[in-house]
Order: C-alpha cells, then sequence, then structure tokens
C-alpha cells in the first residue's frame, strides 16, 4: 500500500515525537482534545481541535493523505501523493518538510522513488498552525509499489 | 517443470524496485592548472536537469570484410571490422555551476588585466581542455550493498557547447570527448583489474557502503605528470 509504505518510509527518519498520520487518521488533529480521568473530552478544558493537538505535539506532525491516481498504461501505474507538515510555526514546518523531502525524494544526487510533483511553500493554515504540503508521485508496477530498498 | 525453472532471474527480472530513479554527478580535473583550478584538483559541476541523462553517445565505424562466394552469388561477409569507435558525452549542463566550471566553460584559463581583479581569457574556437572526468551514478536506497555505477575517464576532451535554456535560465553547456590513456595505476586492486590499455576508462560498480571510499581512491588515480 502506497500510504502504508510512505509512512514507513518517513517514520524510519523521522523522531518518534513527530506523529505520522495515515490518510485513515486525517481526523485525528481535529478532534483532538484534553481528556478527564475517564478519557472522555475534558469540559472546560480548553481548546479542542488542532491546536490542541499542536499542542500535545509541539514538534509538529505529518499527514500522509490519499494517493489520488493519476494515469496507467496498463503496466505501471502513477499515483499522486500529497504529503503536508504541519508545525506551530514557520521555520519548524520548513525544517520538518526537508527532512520528508530527503526521505521521500533523496537528493538531487541520489534520488529516491517519490518525484515531487507540486512544490510546496509555508503557508499559515491558523494562528500556531503552519503547514508545508507538497504533492510527490508513486508508482505501481503491475498493481505494486515501487518503494526501492 | 515450468519453463521459469530454467531461469535464475525469473523472480528478479519482474521485482517492481528494480525501477528506480537514477541522479547524476560529475566530477573533473584538469590535467594543467586553469585558473584557480589547481592541477590535479577535482571540481565538481554541478546539478543537473532531472531529465537529462549524464551518458555518452557513442560511434562506431565498421568496414566489412567481404570475400567472393565459391558457388557464385552475393558475396560473403566473413567479418565486419570496427574501424572508428568514438564515444562523447555531447550534452553536460550544469543548473548550479560554481565560478571553477563557468570558468572552464570560456575555454582558456584567464590571466588578470592590471591588479583590480578583472581577468581575461582569449576567445578560442574549438579548442578542448583536457581532464579526468568521473560520472557517479547513484540510486537511493537503503540496503548498503545496492551497487551504484561509476564511470571512469581518465582522458576527456572538455568543450564548451553553448548554452541551454533552463527554465527560463541559462546553464553552460560542455561537451566531453572520451580519449585514451595509457599511462600506469597505483592502485594495487584497480591496477589487477584493469588490463587492457590504452583505455578510454571503466565502468566500476561499487555497493553504496564502499562509494566513499572508493571515490577518495579512485580521484587520486591517473593524476597529470
Amino acid at each position: 500500500m502506497i500510504a502504508q509504505d510512505i509512512h514507513d518510509r518517513l517514520r524510519a527518519v523521522l523522531p518518534d515525537s513527530v506523529p505520522i498520520l495515515l490518510p485513515e487518521q486525517q481526523r485525528e488533529p481535529l478532534e483532538a482534545a484534553p481528556v478527564d480521568a475517564q478519557g472522555r473530552p475534558r469540559v472546560g478544558g480548553g481548546e479542542r481541535g488542532l491546536g490542541a493537538y499542536l499542542a500535545a505535539h509541539p514538534q509538529g506532525y505529518v499527514q500522509v493523505e490519499e494517493p489520488l491516481a493519476i494515469s496507467g498504461d496498463g503496466l505501471t501505474g502513477v499515483f499522486w501523493v500529497a504529503v503536508a507538515s504541519v508545525c506551530p510555526d514557520g521555520p519548524a514546518v520548513t525544517a520538518l518538510a526537508r527532512q520528508v523531502r530527503r526521505a521521500l525524494s533523496g537528493t538531487p544526487f541520489a534520488p529516491g522513488p517519490h518525484r515531487e510533483v507540486t512544490p510546496a511553500q509555508p503557508q499559515q493554515l491558523a494562528p500556531g498552525a503552519w503547514m508545508v504540503r507538497p504533492t510527490y508521485d508513486a508508482l505501481t508496477i503491475d498493481g505494486d509499489h515501487v518503494a526501492q530498498e | 517443470m515450468p519453463y521459469t525453472d530454467l531461469i535464475p532471474n525469473a523472480a528478479a527480472s519482474i521485482d517492481p524496485s528494480n525501477l528506480s530513479r537514477e541522479g547524476n554527478e560529475v566530477l573533473i580535473s584538469p590535467h594543467a592548472a586553469f585558473g584557480s583550478i589547481a592541477k590535479n584538483t577535482w571540481r565538481r559541476v554541478g546539478y543537473f536537469d532531472p531529465a537529462d541523462d549524464i551518458s555518452p553517445t557513442t560511434n562506431t565505424n565498421t568496414n566489412d570484410i567481404k570475400a567472393q562466394n565459391p558457388s557464385g552469388g552475393p558475396d560473403i561477409l566473413l567479418e565486419q571490422e570496427t574501424t572508428e569507435a568514438t564515444a562523447v558525452y555531447d550534452s553536460i549542463a550544469p543548473m548550479t555551476p560554481s565560478n571553477d566550471i563557468i570558468a572552464l566553460h570560456a575555454g582558456a584559463p584567464a590571466v588578470p588585466v592590471g591588479a583590480d581583479g578583472i581577468t581575461t581569457s582569449v576567445f578560442t574556437i574549438g579548442a578542448t581542455i583536457g581532464a579526468r572526468m568521473i560520472v557517479v551514478k547513484r540510486r537511493l536506497k537503503a540496503d548498503p550493498k545496492r551497487i551504484q555505477r561509476v564511470y571512469w575517464h581518465p582522458n576527456v576532451g572538455l568543450a564548451s557547447n553553448g548554452t541551454v535554456d533552463k527554465q527560463g535560465r541559462k546553464a553552460p553547456q560542455f561537451r566531453a570527448s572520451v580519449l585514451t590513456w595509457d599511462g600506469t595505476l597505483t592502485d594495487a586492486d584497480i591496477k589487477a583489474a584493469v588490463t587492457a590499455f590504452p583505455t578510454m576508462g571503466q565502468i566500476f560498480n561499487v555497493p553504496n557502503d564502499l562509494l566513499d571510499d572508493f571515490l577518495t581512491r579512485l580521484m587520486a588515480e591517473a593524476p597529470a605528470a
């Protein structure tokens, strides 16, 4: 699975304090809330949603989005996957996005399996939340994801 | 028994992970001192357009050796003799050339005009700069034993080949004709493996984790006297 392979590739290089969310976990930051003793969202606990999630994970998080099928020629399938890095401030998100880029796309002299097809610059989602959301390509050969080992 | 049992690479030949992107890194070392480039020192050419492949274009001329057919009919072709074989890297166009590389593109070393920092070089046509060249073709892989290829040419003729447009910016373009070299290697292992002289160069297959050390050894080979 493309999203799982990208998640594993990022997990190998990013610190454990940075959550890497799969497409099915997209609601987690939005539903983040301080919890009470029983584990339920606490009434009067303060901010909920993205702000609370970033407060709990100050080093930011990475969201791997659902791969979008672009084209196929019978053997090769081309998918585009947006990988969003979100951090509380601009410099941090630039640094996190750079680590993501190196892990997926390699360097110009040693390229990785995922070519960046849509570049991105940091943009502010809300006060206290910055995002860089480039899109990378992912290939499948005969249905199997091309994830170099 | 299925026929694939007779094929050792049956599974490996259809492995999706064999399809991978490749990067090009080109290192140049002019035989003679060139401006600020000291003799036998190396310079890296720069980043290349991902669509560019730094590979030689080869050209061979053959001569047919024919014999008369004893039973009549058309002549018998005995052999096709290769009379000429050339290899040229037609387009080495770095997008991020440093000042040293731009100076090489001028074709002749720059000499100072006065002492204020102005320099000048001769406007030459057809001049080539003798140099050693290493082309490293790398694929990013976690496997430390992944084979990376290194092309080594101890003698190329580097020439300017105009400029090319890259995203609306101009990148200098080089042309490197692969020439032959007939000298003595110093590294014992490499010397034992390279036996055909004069040589146009070698293609080395290097495991990922040994690449750094190997390039250091290779860069010391075939220095200009």
